[in-house]
């Protein structure tokens, strides 16, 4: 009877340390993701695939999480200038979060801030920000 | 200093502390929760690697949990305080054969056992007795370094790494009997079986006339407490650190509660002339000559080598592979034989066999390596360790900021007393090889009788020669001069190439 017990125990602790820890790991991060829209952005040099994707989109007055990824071993920035955002520098493996709320509708271009490669200044990508549908409000 | 008795002089070699005479210590390894507390503990951990390392993918790994705790934390832990302290502290909670075992054992903590004996599923072969050694391992572990380009930077080949000796234990588990993985294949295991010679703690038998007068010999194959031995070993027999992998299972088998858990001084194991042998020499030439190709490729400054290294060229990785093989399987254990011949030639101990010489002060190397790695785990553990406080908060690298240090900037430590502090080990270390290159040339020309007492070779007993104390002496201190110099040598190189 006491085995018994104690292997209910074991089980509940291994299931606890690996598929608990997975799906709620897991769940955690599509909580927050649905809490705040999340867009994931990687970054490397333009010869190595620049930023992916290169087009973004949101909607005025939505609040946006962009996700930064340096996939490179070279450290990379990120600004938008037209809305006044940006990261100076995002270190080889990093990861940084820009939060905004697009006021206003239009096509944003942004960049990378820190010299990478010989093509560096071609490193670029575009917010495109459209006026909510009425199903969006 | 160069007593047989005393190691560096000052600490007795027979000098013992059993824990397990404070009943709590005796109570926990006693308890079927020991290991598998540990184990569920590092089973989480595992589990956060494996996902941070499937995660991260290609990206570069400093901002990775997965290769931060496996080659900055796990590692510098490992070398610096589980093997010398603990043994093989390492593999009492080590998850990686475990989903294996449990398959084995169909039960997590319980004991299954019937009239029989111990229940275990699978097919459980015996290994071949031509594989009963380190050489797997050995190669094993060199291949692994192969890839240290890739395993020490990117998450997915850290994933795959640890997927595929997670898979491999597993089949191992099914086929052959009880641990052979850990025994004779996995990598991890060999240079911590041979370190922990080293070790300031062990695992011994407390009366060795209460086991020779018992026939149940519950160690070995397993009672309604615990099972036998999961090493295959006989646990009334350790004389050596290197294979008892602390499970504790002796220790809940025993019915007459005649198992020890010692603190000791720091090397006793390598003074033991049982079961030498020369898969283990080359382990410890393995160890001292990968120590020296990591610095060279993370550390050093040759950015070929570390292009090798990172494959950024076939040509260039395959040269890699090439001169760190050779160096490492036949390069230094060249060097070492020359000076080992030189040793016996000095000592004119012809009647010593140069291959008994040579795996003999090949265990010299154990401090050496171990010191050489402790240095080396200081050069990594300085500059990187402030990356640590950002993958605790955020493992995955989904913009998670969990304990509010995901903002942590880099920040390397003390790296400016680095060189002082790898200087040190590596003296301390010299220091150690030879007080134990120096009791092991006692033992290898004069049978290692202590000083002032009548020395006799033990080859030259067979040959009947006997020499006076004087002319053993003498004989051992000419012996003792070129593994000295061997030594002395390798540890300068190791702080030119460590401090410059």
């Amino acid at each position: 009877m006491k085995m018994q017990w104690s292997s209910w125990v074991a089980w509940i602790l291994v299931l606890a340390a690996t598929v608990l820890t997975y799906f709620g790991a897991v769940w955690y991060e599509q909580h927050r993701s649905q809490q705040l829209a999340t867009i994931d952005i990687v970054t490397r040099s333009p010869l190595n695939g620049n930023f992916e994707p290169s087009e973004v989109s949101a909607v005025v007055g939505k609040p946006l999480r962009l996700r930064i990824k340096n996939a490179e071993t070279v450290s990379h920035g990120f600004a938008i200038p037209e809305l006044g955002v940006g990261i100076a520098e995002i270190k080889p493996g990093q990861v940084q979060i820009i939060e905004l709320t697009p006021t206003r509708a239009g096509t944003f271009v942004f960049a990378c801030t820190v010299w990478c490669s010989d093509e560096h200044m071609t490193m670029k990508g575009k917010l495109i920000v459209t006026e909510a549908t009425v199903a969006q409000r | 200093m160069f007593q047989t008795d005393r190691i560096l002089g000052f600490m007795p070699v027979d000098w013992r502390l059993e824990l397990t005479r404070y009943p709590w210590v005796r109570a926990l390894l006693k308890s079927r929760w020991m290991p598998f507390v540990p184990i569920v503990v590092n089973l989480f951990i595992f589990t956060v690697i494996l996902m941070a390392g499937y995660y991260g993918g290609t990206s570069p790994g400093n901002y990775n949990f997965g290769i931060m705790i496996v080659w900055i934390v796990w590692w510098v832990v490992l070398m610096m305080v589980l093997v010398p302290g603990g043994s093989r502290a390492w593999c009492i909670g080590c998850p990686l054969p475990v989903l294996g075992e449990w398959m084995q054992r169909l039960t997590l903590v319980g004991v299954r056992h019937n009239k029989k004996g111990n229940f275990y599923l699978g097919l459980k072969k015996r290994w071949p007795k031509s594989l009963s050694n380190m050489w797997i391992m050995n190669f094993l572990f060199l291949a692994t370094t192969f890839t240290t380009g890739f395993i020490t930077t990117r998450p997915i080949a850290t994933f795959i790494m640890l997927g595929a000796i997670i898979a491999l234990a597993i089949v191992l588990s099914m086929v052959y009997h009880k641990r052979a993985f850990c025994l004779y294949v996995c990598p991890v295991s060999g240079f911590q079986g041979l370190y922990s010679n080293f070790a300031i703690t062990e695992v011994r038998v407390k009366d060795p006339s209460i086991c020779k007068g018992h026939k149940n010999k519950g160690c070995v194959v397993g009672n309604e407490q615990g099972y036998g031995c999961p090493w295959m070993l006989l646990p009334y027999t350790f004389k050596r650190n290197t294979y008892c992998g602390m499970c504790f299972e002796c220790f809940k088998t025993c019915e007459y509660d005649n198992m020890a858990f010692n603190l000791r001084p720091p090397g006793t194991d390598l003074l033991v002339d049982d079961n030498r042998r020369l898969d283990e020499s080359w382990k410890a030439f393995i160890m001292l000559g990968i120590s020296i190709f990591f610095f060279l490729v993370m550390q050093g400054p040759w950015g070929l080598l570390k292009d090798w290294a990172n494959a950024e060229t076939w040509g260039g990785y395959v040269s890699f592979i090439g001169l760190h093989s050779l160096f490492n399987l036949a390069v230094i254990p060249a060097v070492f034989l020359g000076f080992v011949w030189w040793s016996r030639r000095m000592a004119d101990a012809r009647e010593v066999s140069l291959k008994k010489a040579y795996i003999n002060f090949s265990y010299t190397l154990v401090p050496l390596g171990l010191v050489a790695w402790i240095a080396f785990s200081f050069g990594i553990l300085l500059p990187n360790s402030s990356y640590v406080l950002h993958i605790l908060s955020d493992p995955f690298a989904w913009g998670w900021d969990l304990f509010g240090t995901a903002h942590f900037p880099w920040t390397p430590f003390w790296t400016g007393a680095m060189p002082w502090i790898q200087a040190a080990c590596l003296l301390v270390g010299l220091l150690l090889c030879l007080d134990f290159a120096y009791k092991l040339a006692r033992q290898t020309y004069c049978g290692g009788a202590p000083a002032g007492q009548e020395v006799v070779p033990v080859e030259a007993l067979a040959a009947r020669t006997v020499l006076t104390p004087e002319q053993g002496e003498q004989r051992v201190q000419r012996g003792f001069i070129p593994i000295a110099l061997f030594l002395t040598l390798s540890t300068a190189a190791l702080l030119w190439l460590f401090i410059g």
